[in-house]
């Protein structure tokens, strides 16, 4: 495993804005589904909203903290790029750090300040109402994902996202790592703020830490949000799917495909979800997750002692 | 120039529209959520999301300057328009769509923000709204030392009071309504609010207007208010069926056995999101608890037995077949009821709850204007 060049970033950044992309369209199709309209509108509908957004003028609230507000928007799109750089395509990742995992998960937990930037900056009721209730549903999914996160590592016994591929190669992780799978896509949907884990930018809010965001901004933050569903899942596979392992196809490919099709069981999870409100959500966080993780993570190290 | 409008064309396709319900103009606004479904026109949930306001019915004195103000907060390109008959929907939104396509910036330039104006939000905003080129943040700044408001922007700082385990906290104001989706017409609610916690409000109602006493008319309000709770607890889905269900019963009918026709498809179609609904176990999980209303509190206040329960029971209760008339509720009951439902509740927990209780209201307003048009 080496760490790659400017190709291999062009390649990691274009796969990952393609999956993005890809799943913006599925989550339109189906929502297009629901109301009886065209498929070919909901496959185009993450292009009509861009280019709506694209034209919109740039507005901002009275006394608005711009800069933290725009550093919150910025921020939600550099973080997946950081994700991915860790995602081993083809051989090389960008940054094949010893510490990939940790790396992860710091990215992660910085969404936390960037989303409460968003609804601070805006000096908006629903924003800073938004901010602050994110924060009460991430206390919900972060630490159940912490302890999920470190179930692959103690079986690879390695914290390089690449040799947590590697030790996949006779059985994937998600076949005895169930519950840390299952935390981990909780996890994603958290902290790309979307679906049923966006109580910070639902509709009783108003669109929460969004509501007050218009134009290229909102473009950046809606790209953002997709573009860490992305790159979630691809670290998720990285993690529990084996990776880009796989018959016939090259590495690159089979790792789009797994991500993809990942994406898709999230888009249609979503779709049949409603909105789990922080209030409710934390019980289930902090008295079924993190336990059933704690247990998830007792069993893979008593089986990786066990083993030796 | 090809660019712009193709990138114009392209952002057609799907315009945000905010709606504007005047009381009485339901079946009106159920119209144009049609027509915007079948547009594939998302419905927009705040006015910073929307290109489009539409007014449906008329446009009142009050109503009118909370619309303003909602549409100053709208971004543009940008169209505002007025509907007063269903005959009218499919054009005026191919005008509007229209306007908002060939919209110039020069042409509508952001009115320049008053100095001091908090509170005056339509759709519960802080209406503050300044252009924003990205150059005149000194300008801001500079502006602000000579207010008397002493606070950023000329809004006043927050005042204090004691919370709920008596200690100083901040308090913020925020209006809620009448220009708000999945919000009842005609109702104005004023929050104070320490964090996101509820702890005073003010409520205010518009005259309640005529809808029509058609028995259709009735099941119809009762499936749009069911879309508007669901819409609101994030289950979009089913939302939309709720609505589609809803459109089918209101679907012009050309002769009586078409009519027929539709009020079985949409028992049908309600069967089955009853079902549907009863099957989510994540989304009764989700609404159980909230906004309980005793059977001994009802009788104590004179509540409506229609409310008892929480917001799951009462959602249910709206998918139920109509069969009897039930006393009605008038929005000033619900208005007396507010204040001792709403504060200590979480901001987006009173707007289920309002939901809830509102929607109970017309489907009960209607049942009776049944009853005495009989």
């Amino acid at each position: 495993m080496g760490t790659g060049g400017p190709s291999a970033a062009l390649l990691a950044v274009g796969l990952l804005a393609l999956a993005a992309v890809m799943a913006a369209s599925a989550h339109g199709v189906l929502a297009e589904r629901a109301s009886g309209g065209s498929a070919a509108r909901g496959l185009t509908r993450p292009f009509s909203e861009a280019a709506r957004l694209l034209r919109q003028r740039r507005r901002a609230t009275v006394a608005a903290d711009r800069l933290l507000w725009r550093s919150g928007g910025a921020g939600l799109g550099v973080i997946p790029l950081l994700m991915v750089a860790v995602v081993p395509v083809g051989g090389t990742a960008l940054f094949d750090s010893a510490v990939g995992v940790v790396w992860f998960n710091t990215a992660d937990v910085i969404v936390w300040a960037l989303v409460w930037l968003l609804g601070w900056g805006a000096n908006s009721t629903y924003g800073l109402v938004g901010g602050y209730r994110f924060l009460a549903g991430a206390l919900g999914y972060e630490l159940p994902l912490m302890f999920a996160l470190t179930a692959p590592a103690v079986a690879a016994a390695s914290l390089r996202v690449s040799d947590v591929v590697a030790a996949q190669r006779d059985l994937w992780f998600v076949v005895w790592m169930p519950v840390a799978f299952v935390v981990m896509c909780l996890g994603i949907a958290g902290f790309s703020v979307w679906g049923p884990l966006s109580p910070g930018a639902a509709t009783d809010l108003a669109g929460g830490v969004l509501a007050e965001l218009s134009g290229p901004d909102r473009l950046l933050v809606q790209a953002g949000r997709y573009l860490l569903l992305a790159a979630g899942s691809a670290v998720a596979v990285c993690l529990f799917l084996g990776g880009g392992s796989g018959p016939l196809l090259p590495e690159g490919l089979w790792l789009l495909v797994k991500t993809v099709v990942l994406l898709g069981v999230l888009v249609v999870l979503r779709r049949r979800l409603p909105l789990l409100r922080p209030d409710r959500f934390l019980e289930i966080g902090w008295l079924i997750l993190l336990p059933a993780t704690l247990l998830q993570l007792l069993v893979v190290s008593v089986v990786v002692v066990g083993g030796r | 120039m090809g660019m712009t409008s193709a990138l114009g064309r392209l952002a057609s396709r799907s315009l945000h529209v905010l709606l504007v319900e005047t009381p009485g103009a339901f079946e009106l606004r159920a119209a144009v959520e049609r027509s915007c479904r079948e547009r594939g026109w998302p419905l927009a949930v705040s006015p910073t999301d929307a290109d489009v306001v539409l007014i449906c019915g008329r446009d009142g004195d009050a109503l009118g300057e909370a619309v303003d103000a909602v549409w100053r907060q709208v971004p543009g390109p940008r169209a505002r328009g007025e509907i007063r008959s269903p005959s009218e929907v499919e054009a005026t939104l191919d005008r509007l769509a229209a306007v908002v396509t060939g919209w110039r910036p020069e042409q509508d330039p952001i009115a320049d923000i008053g100095a001091g104006r908090a509170n005056d939000a339509g759709n519960g905003h802080d209406d503050h709204h300044a252009p924003d080129d990205g150059t005149d943040d000194h300008t801001d700044d500079e502006s602000d030392e000579e207010m008397d408001m002493s606070g950023p922007g000329g809004i006043p700082l927050a005042s204090g009071a004691e919370d709920r385990d008596g200690l100083e906290m901040d308090q913020l104001h925020l209006r809620l309504g009448p220009v708000l989706p999945c919000w009842p017409a005609g109702l104005a609610v004023w929050c104070s609010l320490q964090g996101d916690v509820v702890t005073e409000i003010e409520v205010e109602t518009a005259p309640v207007g005529q809808v029509s006493p058609h028995p259709s008319v009735a099941a119809a309000v009762r499936l749009d208010a069911a879309g508007q709770l669901l819409r609101l607890a994030g289950a979009d889905d089913l939302a939309t069926a709720a609505h589609r269900a809803r459109d089918v019963l209101l679907a012009d009918p050309t002769g009586p056995e078409s009519e027929l026709e539709s009020e079985s498809e949409s028992a049908n179609l309600t069967a089955s999101l009853r079902r549907r609904v009863e099957r989510a176990w994540i989304l009764r999980w989700s609404l159980r608890g909230l906004g309980v209303v005793e059977q001994v509190d009802a009788a104590d206040h004179g509540w409506s037995p229609i409310w008892v329960g929480d917001v799951w029971d009462r959602l249910l209760r709206l998918l139920e077949p109509m069969t009897e008339p039930f006393t009605p509720v008038q929005l000033d009951e619900v208005a007396a009821a507010l204040p001792l439902l709403l504060p200590g509740r979480e901001l987006a927990t009173a707007r289920l709850v309002v939901a809830s209780l509102v929607a109970q209201q017309a489907a009960y307003a209607d049942v009776q204007a049944l009853g005495t048009g009989a």
